[in-house]
């Protein structure tokens, strides 16, 4: 058996590959300007952004490109990635039944965190990027192995 | 696979790939917080990929079904 669009396989990891370079090398995304009070939704252009908020809405930005790269490319390619790993097909079932979840939640927490931005609200919302962070990181390794091992 | 699908396949992808790549650059650029707008359009595109073919689960369909209520008139076999 073999992949039916290996290259759809090789441009997911990729992605998953530069999103998460992207992510893990901005050192704590250090942010510019512009903070939003979604309370009164006034954006402030010349205040401070939070570096909390906008590393989340950059994980959360890269898990939907992401998790839409992958569901794609494991629903193309299902029967020949469950022949590599049927893990594979586990983790993105996974995504596909909870990660507009993951990604509501995250959106719940960071709401939350500008409309209060006290420490109790940062953990909640760095608790929330972790879950997120996980599935992306799941994503990643099984995208990997489908990429570098043949099937049988 | 025949020619034409490994092209249309390809072809696909080189598409996918350029809207992939000027997405994530942008994200990486971008530093400060999202204005409304911004928030409400990624919740509309978050609602768009959840809502494609690719991204619904398997059907739980193999599964027996739950037991109906009891019928009281019938008796237990």
């Amino acid at each position: 058996m073999r992949i039916r669009s290996p290259i759809a396989v090789w441009v997911s990891v990729f992605a998953v590959s530069v999103s998460l370079l992207v992510f893990a090398g901005c050192g704590g995304c250090a942010a510019g300007k512009g903070q939003l009070d979604p309370k009164t939704g006034i954006y402030s252009p010349d205040v401070a952004a939070d570096t909390v908020v906008v590393t989340a809405e950059k994980l959360r930005e890269t898990a939907l490109i992401v998790f839409d790269a992958a569901m794609k490319a494991e629903r193309d390619n299902e029967a020949a990635l469950k022949a590599i790993d049927p893990k594979i097909h586990e983790a993105i079932e996974l995504i596909r039944r909870e990660g507009k979840g993951w990604l509501n939640d995250l959106t719940a927490a960071k709401v939350a965190y500008q409309s209060a931005r006290t420490p109790e609200n940062a953990n909640k919302l760095q608790s929330a990027m972790a879950a997120v962070t996980s599935a992306l990181a799941s994503a990643s390794r099984h995208l990997a192995t489908a990429a570098t091992r043949k099937a049988p | 696979m025949n020619a034409a699908e490994t092209i249309a396949t390809a072809l696909t992808t080189i598409e996918a790939l350029n809207k992939l790549i000027p997405a994530l650059i942008a994200n990486a650029k971008r530093s400060g917080e999202l204005t409304a707008d911004q928030e409400r359009e990624f919740q509309a595109r978050q609602e768009a990929v959840f809502s494609q073919p690719y991204a619904q689960p398997e059907s739980v369909s193999d599964t027996p079904p739950l037991p109906g209520p009891h019928d009281a008139t019938k008796p237990d076999l």
